[in-house]
């Protein structure tokens, strides 16, 4: 066995680990899918009582959007906290003695989970907002491109918290940084408001983000789905996702680096 | 290439710490001090060779541990583990050393075994088939075949590391680091690990380095011993020659039909005693054991008699004792 199929091998058995351990987690999956129905409720409601005027949108739409946009950002576990959790503890210790790297192990466990979540909560909020809105807003054709914004948005989400996540070998505690990081997220990301809502300004900064990348962009498709729509927010994605994955080669590279020189 | 299993030359460590100045001083700079975990110690262990790393707290065990396994780089000196340099092949000789770290699992806390050590498996790159036949030998050698089904959460201590034996073991590697294997064991626990151990060490020529504060493991596992302390390497022999060396006493235990016979030779002293058992500690500076025993039989009516060891415990306070009596 060469050593390229090895690492995919060991890749693979850490995501289907990590969408094993997310399956058998019903009681977090049952309260994700509890915790998420509450905004989309709330928000779908006041959507309806929004005058909108001629803002281009829609409740039912704009209710969609939430749906979408909470679905990514409910997805990711705490990779952040349990990156923390491992170096804290010294448990990282005993992974960096197997033949693939720390943080390559721990992304691929992590995709698994947020994939199976992910699913979940895209299922189930689908069919939420039909309930709520009785409607479905985007054509079956643009279905799966939704589908792999969303995912694209998710695992984005999912590489930020883990740089945050390998902070701690600097900081002693990334939460913080994750606090901020999440605030700024829900305000640039546009999680409850899309960001064509936003003042001019706001909306020309907030879409060129990371944040967006995340959010505001998969969920658009719900708004508008056109073939153009759909290059641009994939375009966007993938070239923050290419910036994300240098930053986190790059964070957890001198992350190891500074904890195998001055240890736990 | 070197012939060695594990070679280590010169080997430091140390660490900066700095120290707290409080809230009033959050905003200054804090003042760095080195502190020397491992002062240059240098060893050798051949393959198949098992081999006890002692030492009290704070002696550089782990951190010297931590060096070979690639998770530790340091400070001056070199090393080579499997024909590797740990901290600069830490992937690739992950391949060829299996881990225990007693107070840290290896093991998936809500998956059964059996899927821990395939995963394992499965990071090592092991084809199904032998994966297989492995995890079903390993199984029986720790007699861990009933506890493949069940999650790692139901287990108990001894239980899970005899598991985390099995995931250490699963690749086959030909050295095994063991830091305090059995910590936390009750005695029969212990037993059982070290004669699985052992078992599996001579079946497979495994070579063995391993820490521990209980010298039962070192007694029972290893036969030849490092003793290291603040850093430094005080000893490097085999545990026979460790005993001969440092311990210059025995213990004769006598059971009588005397009730409590006295022994007034030189060299001499009852260490305990009990109606018709009275064990004797015996200088051998001062007077060869046999001669004792000569003695007791001429004099007493002796219906059994016991010449033992002291502790390994004692051996090792004795060479602290004479270490720091040398550095005073």
């Amino acid at each position: 066995m060469s050593e390229t199929s090895r690492t995919f091998g060991a890749i693979a058995a850490f995501a289907w680990l990590g969408w094993r351990e997310a399956a058998s987690d019903r009681f977090g999956l049952f309260g994700r899918l509890l915790l998420f129905s509450l905004p989309v409720l709330i928000f779908g409601a006041i959507w309806r009582a929004t005058p909108l005027g001629d803002s281009g949108h829609d409740a039912e739409r704009l209710t969609w959007y939430v749906v979408t946009t909470e679905a990514i950002i409910f997805a990711p576990g705490w990779v952040f906290s349990e990156i923390e959790e491992d170096i804290r503890s010294g448990a990282i210790e005993a992974a960096l003695t197997r033949p693939l790297s720390y943080g390559l192990a721990r992304i691929a466990e992590e995709i698994g989970g947020t994939l199976l979540r992910l699913s979940c909560l895209g299922v189930y909020g689908g069919i939420l907002a039909w309930l709520a809105t009785g409607i479905v807003p985007i054509s079956s054709t643009a279905m799966p491109a939704l589908a792999l914004a969303m995912t694209l948005g998710a695992l984005l989400a999912l590489l930020f918290q883990v740089v945050i996540g390998f902070l701690t070998v600097w900081l002693g505690t990334p939460a913080p940084v994750y606090w901020i990081w999440q605030k700024v997220i829900f305000v640039l990301g546009g999680l409850f408001i899309p960001l064509t809502l936003y003042p001019a300004w706001m909306h020309q900064i907030g879409i060129a983000t990371p944040f967006a990348a995340i959010l505001y962009h998969p969920a658009s498709l719900v708004l508008d789905a056109r073939p153009a729509a759909i290059a641009a927010v994939l375009g966007w994605q993938l070239l923050w996702f290419a910036f994300a994955a240098f930053v986190v080669v790059a964070v957890a590279t001198a992350a190891t680096r500074r904890f195998v020189r001055e240890g736990a | 290439m070197s012939s060695e299993a594990i070679l280590v030359e010169n080997l430091a460590k140390s660490f900066c710490a700095r120290r707290a100045l409080g809230f009033a001083g959050m905003f200054k700079k804090r003042p760095v001090t080195e502190v020397a975990a491992v002062r240059g110690i240098s060893f050798a262990i051949r393959p198949g060779e098992r081999v006890a790393f002692i030492g009290p707290n704070g002696a550089g065990k782990s951190t010297t541990l931590k060096m070979l396994t690639g998770i530790l780089t340091p400070s001056s000196g070199h090393a080579r583990v499997a024909g590797f340099v740990p901290w600069e092949e830490r992937q690739k000789l992950a391949r060829r050393i299996g881990i225990l770290f007693g107070q840290r699992s290896q093991l998936w806390y809500h998956l059964p075994v059996s899927d821990s050590l395939r995963l394992i498996a499965r990071i090592y790159g092991l084809e199904r088939h032998p994966a297989e036949t492995r995890l079903a030998r390993l199984a029986k050698t720790l007699a861990i075949e009933d506890l493949l089904e069940r999650p790692v959460s139901q287990l108990s201590l001894g239980q899970r590391l005899r598991c985390e034996i099995a995931a250490a073991l699963m690749h086959a590697p030909p050295i095994l680091l063991l830091d305090e294997p059995t910590i936390g064991l009750d005695v029969s626990a212990k037993a059982s690990l070290r004669d699985h151990l052992i078992e599996l060490s001579a079946e497979e020529g495994t070579t063995i380095l391993l820490t521990s504060h209980d010298t039962g493991d070192i007694e029972r596992i290893c036969e030849r011993a490092l003793v290291i302390d603040q850093g430094l390497l005080l000893l490097d022999q085999p545990l026979a020659a460790l005993r001969a060396q440092h311990l210059r006493h025995r213990v004769v235990t006598l059971m009588t039909e005397e009730e409590s016979p006295a022994l007034d030779l030189p060299g001499v002293v009852v260490a305990t005693r009990e109606p018709h058992r009275t064990s004797f500690a015996v200088d051998l500076d001062r007077i060869p054991v046999e001669r004792v025993i000569a003695t007791a039989l001429e004099r007493f009516a002796v219906k059994d008699l016991a010449i033992e060891n002291p502790p390994l415990d004692d051996v090792i306070r004795a060479i602290y004792q004479s270490a720091a009596a040398r550095a005073a």
